[in-house]
């Protein structure tokens, strides 16, 4: 009797994913969270002029994406990091500036990359001028925007005991509430309790960085499994299109490659 | 054994070798370099004392909070309490019961870490005890509903015998009463410390997610936090998401363990 | 004739409820929209994805209830207690590999759903078989002595005695399931449903993800995590109450 129940639970079971896949297209895209409005953005104008197509975005960061990528979970990842992912095709997207903040009431509104270093390298580092201690607050491996600022401002030193968080919205947050302390986001996470440091003398401005003076930019490119379907290509060429980047790019605070 | 209890079995057994099916290329010998180390940090170190050392601690400073709270509840619903008073307190327990873990950890974080900010601004505010403070609120109900239990499988004769010698009724349900359900009420704190160690959401909000040695008001690491963020992150197949799962085979052997002692008998 | 009437009847019944879940989301999701923007959706998906689990687990919890209810406890209530004490984190990263990636439904809240399910499945069986145990036991027994078929008894006396019972393990069940965020995470994704209308097969965020995703992002302060949390306690806190064992075994409470 049971048997026959737990069969036709089982028929069911093994018909479902069949059943569920024949419902239509999805493509599904993930990446990195500094480029997630853009994203957001560029998807929304893309579904209004392709209304059959149903597209789900999610966050998650730029590791999360490759791994979900490498999967099948996911069919477009967007990542920011310089990480190489075997088996994806990977195009050039988009760049933003990440800026280095600290708290308002700290007072230091501009800095050089020579001074950061030697902060960073220090066993007991102190804000020039000032008796108070830096505290930095760093994101996790996997983050773009930290491959990045290791890259340009060096590693911490090991004796150093760092706040590290999982997103940029958070380290506002820390970045704010503590005088002393110090990190890097992108500008959607921006807060007006923080100020963004001039770096070498320049200001992050958009202006700036397609100037090519400021110096730290990050770089978002757009990843697929080889050979994607159909929807996946259409969608892909409509977001990597340079004119559609720069136009719905810009208010934002994101420029084309 | 009959079909659908056979399925059951499987099912949850299935799981089991599901983790371990993940885990097992990192468990040959030298797979993983520094297993033993205190740091889990990608992509090259894996250790996996640090975030092991750091669940215990913060299970441990949980039910070093919560123990007393909820074994003293329990004594008192499970024995002494009547009317209005009992009804009010376990109604309350209940309702305690019913908040997610997610909102407790969001009001900690709300409500605690910025006044932790400013006792240790170098941490930020994250460490062991804020995710302490937050897991031992979650078990009071665990440990209240066990040792609750516990105290209500007293015979009855044997708190009776004592106030018919003439001692108050207080006196009789903690002397005699607490003495016969002594070890119902130890496992109701070993159920409430499998349930802290296995808990991963409000930890991975409160502890700071650092790999460093933990520590009380700096940002720390337990297994349970390390899952909850870097999971997802891993390359599958990859020596990381396999080191993951050796984690997860730590965390289930913890509560399990831990839980399965408690309930022995209980 | 191996699929029998009653497992035809089981399969509309099941396909009826897929369907009023669909219709749920689109009903619940307009009228709730009010309070902050997509919260209505995510309260929505977290309704489903709980109907849905729960629908899941009842066969096998009620199957393990009817094989066991006249058993001495036996080494399947010992294996039930130990993986019962799984966290509900492992249950998640369980359900990305075999849900989300190797049946190939991809980040959805039917992932979601199942995994909730696979969390739930030793808790409810347990309950279900405590349930049957405790109130009906003795009459079945007298029936059962009579020569009537165990299946019988168990239908005609034993479920309708222990229903109440029952339904309150079903509610803490959805308490568990309706404030879960482990499982969900790595299963249904973390960005709210109003951006475009899905179904069961799309990823949303529940309440439970949501507040804990924003509250990483450190977007705790806002309205939409507010209200997230808001409606998690109200009916979280509501179900744990409704549910709430009568009288003395409070075995389960807090698990």
């Amino acid at each position: 009797m049971a048997w026959r129940w737990l069969l036709a639970a089982a028929v069911l079971g093994g018909l479902a994913p069949w059943l569920l896949r024949s419902v239509p297209v999805r493509i599904r895209v993930a990446g990195s969270t500094a480029f997630l409005p853009l994203v957001l953005r560029m998807v929304a104008a893309y579904r209004r002029e392709h209304p059959g197509v149903e597209i789900d975005v999610t966050g998650g960061g730029s590791g999360f994406a490759l791994a979900q990528l490498q999967r099948g979970v996911v069919d477009v990842g967007v990542s920011d990091l310089p990480r190489a992912a075997p088996r994806l095709v990977t195009r050039p997207w988009a760049r933003t500036p990440v800026l280095m903040v600290v708290a308002r009431r700290l007072g230091v509104t501009a800095i050089r990359r020579s001074a950061i270093r030697s902060l960073r390298g220090s066993s007991r580092p102190v804000w020039p001028g000032t008796r108070r201690p830096v505290i930095f607050v760093e994101r996790p491996y996997g983050s773009g925007t930290q491959a990045l600022v290791e890259r340009w401002a060096g590693p911490l030193n090991p004796r150093l005991r760092p706040v590290i968080l999982g997103a940029n919205g958070l380290v506002a947050q820390v970045v704010a509430a503590t005088a002393g302390a110090t990190g890097f986001l992108d500008a959607s996470d921006l807060r007006a309790d923080l100020v963004p440091l001039r770096l070498d003398g320049v200001t992050p401005t958009l202006a700036n960085v397609a100037a090519g003076r400021y110096p730290l930019v990050l770089t978002a490119r757009i990843l697929t499994r080889a050979r994607p379907g159909g929807e996946v290509r259409r969608l892909v060429r409509a977001l990597t299109s340079t004119r559609a980047v720069a136009a719905a790019g810009r208010p934002l605070g994101y420029l084309p490659p | 054994m009959r079909p659908w209890s056979a399925l059951v079995v499987l099912v949850t057994g299935a799981l089991v070798a599901t983790l371990v099916h993940e885990a097992l290329p990192a468990l040959v010998p030298r797979a993983l370099p520094e297993l033993w180390g205190m740091a889990f940090s990608p992509p090259d170190r894996f250790g996996a004392l640090g975030p092991l050392t750091g669940s215990v601690a913060v299970a441990a400073l949980a039910l070093a909070l919560a123990g007393p709270v909820g074994v003293g509840a329990g004594i008192y619903l499970g024995s002494l309490a009547q009317g209005t008073w009992a009804r009010l307190l376990s109604g309350a327990i209940d309702t305690l019961t019913g908040v997610p873990a997610v909102v407790v950890g969001f009001l900690a974080t709300s409500f605690l870490l910025p006044v932790l900010r400013v006792v240790a601004p170098a941490g930020g505010g994250y460490g062991l005890l804020p995710a302490a403070v937050a897991l031992g609120v979650m078990v009071v109900p665990t440990v209240e509903g066990f040792a609750a239990d516990a105290m209500r499988a007293v015979p009855a004769d044997l708190v009776a015998g004592s106030l018919a010698l003439g001692a108050t009724l207080e006196a009789s349900v903690l002397g005699v009463g607490v003495a016969h359900a002594r070890r119902g009420l130890s496992q109701a704190v070993l159920l409430g410390t499998g349930r802290a160690l296995g808990e991963g959401m409000a930890v991975e909000m409160l502890v700071g997610n650092a790999p460093h040695p933990p520590a009380l008001l700096a940002p720390s690491q337990t297994l349970t936090s390390v899952l909850v963020q870097q999971f997802g992150l891993a390359q599958p197949r990859s020596l990381w998401a396999h080191a993951l799962a050796v984690l997860g085979i730590l965390v289930l052997a913890l509560a399990a363990g831990v839980s399965a002692l408690g309930a022995r008998r209980a | 004739m191996i699929l029998s009437r009653r497992a035809c009847a089981l399969c509309a019944l099941g396909a009826a409820a897929l369907g009023a879940a669909v219709a749920g989301v689109n009903v619940v999701r307009g009228a709730l929209f009010a309070l902050a923007p997509g919260v209505g959706g995510m309260l929505a998906a977290s309704l489903a994805v709980v109907i849905l689990s729960l629908a899941a687990v009842a066969p096998p919890a009620l199957g393990v209830a009817r094989e066991r209810a006249w058993s001495e406890p036996g080494p399947v209530e010992a294996w039930l207690l130990l993986v019962s004490a799984t966290p509900a984190l492992i249950v998640g990263m369980t359900a990305l590999v075999w849900f989300v990636e190797r049946a190939g439904l991809g980040f959805s809240l039917v992932s979601g759903a199942l995994g909730l399910a696979l969390m739930n499945l030793p808790f409810a069986a347990l309950g279900a078989l405590q349930a049957v145990r405790q109130d009906e036991r003795s009459a079945g027994t007298g029936a059962l002595a009579l020569g009537v078929p165990e299946a019988r008894v168990f239908r005609d006396i034993v479920l309708p005695a222990s229903a109440g019972a029952l339904a309150r393990v079903a509610l803490r069940a959805a308490a568990r399931a309706f404030g879960e965020t482990a499982v969900l995470m790595f299963t249904a994704g973390v960005e709210p449903a109003s951006a475009s209308p899905r179904g069961l097969m799309g990823g949303s965020a529940t309440l439970a993800v949501r507040l804990w995703y924003l509250t990483s992002q450190g977007q705790g302060t806002g309205a939409q995590a507010r209200a997230c949390a808001l409606w998690l306690t109200v009916i979280g806190v509501a179900l744990a109450l409704a549910g709430r064992p009568r009288e003395a075994p409070v075995t389960e409470r807090g698990r």
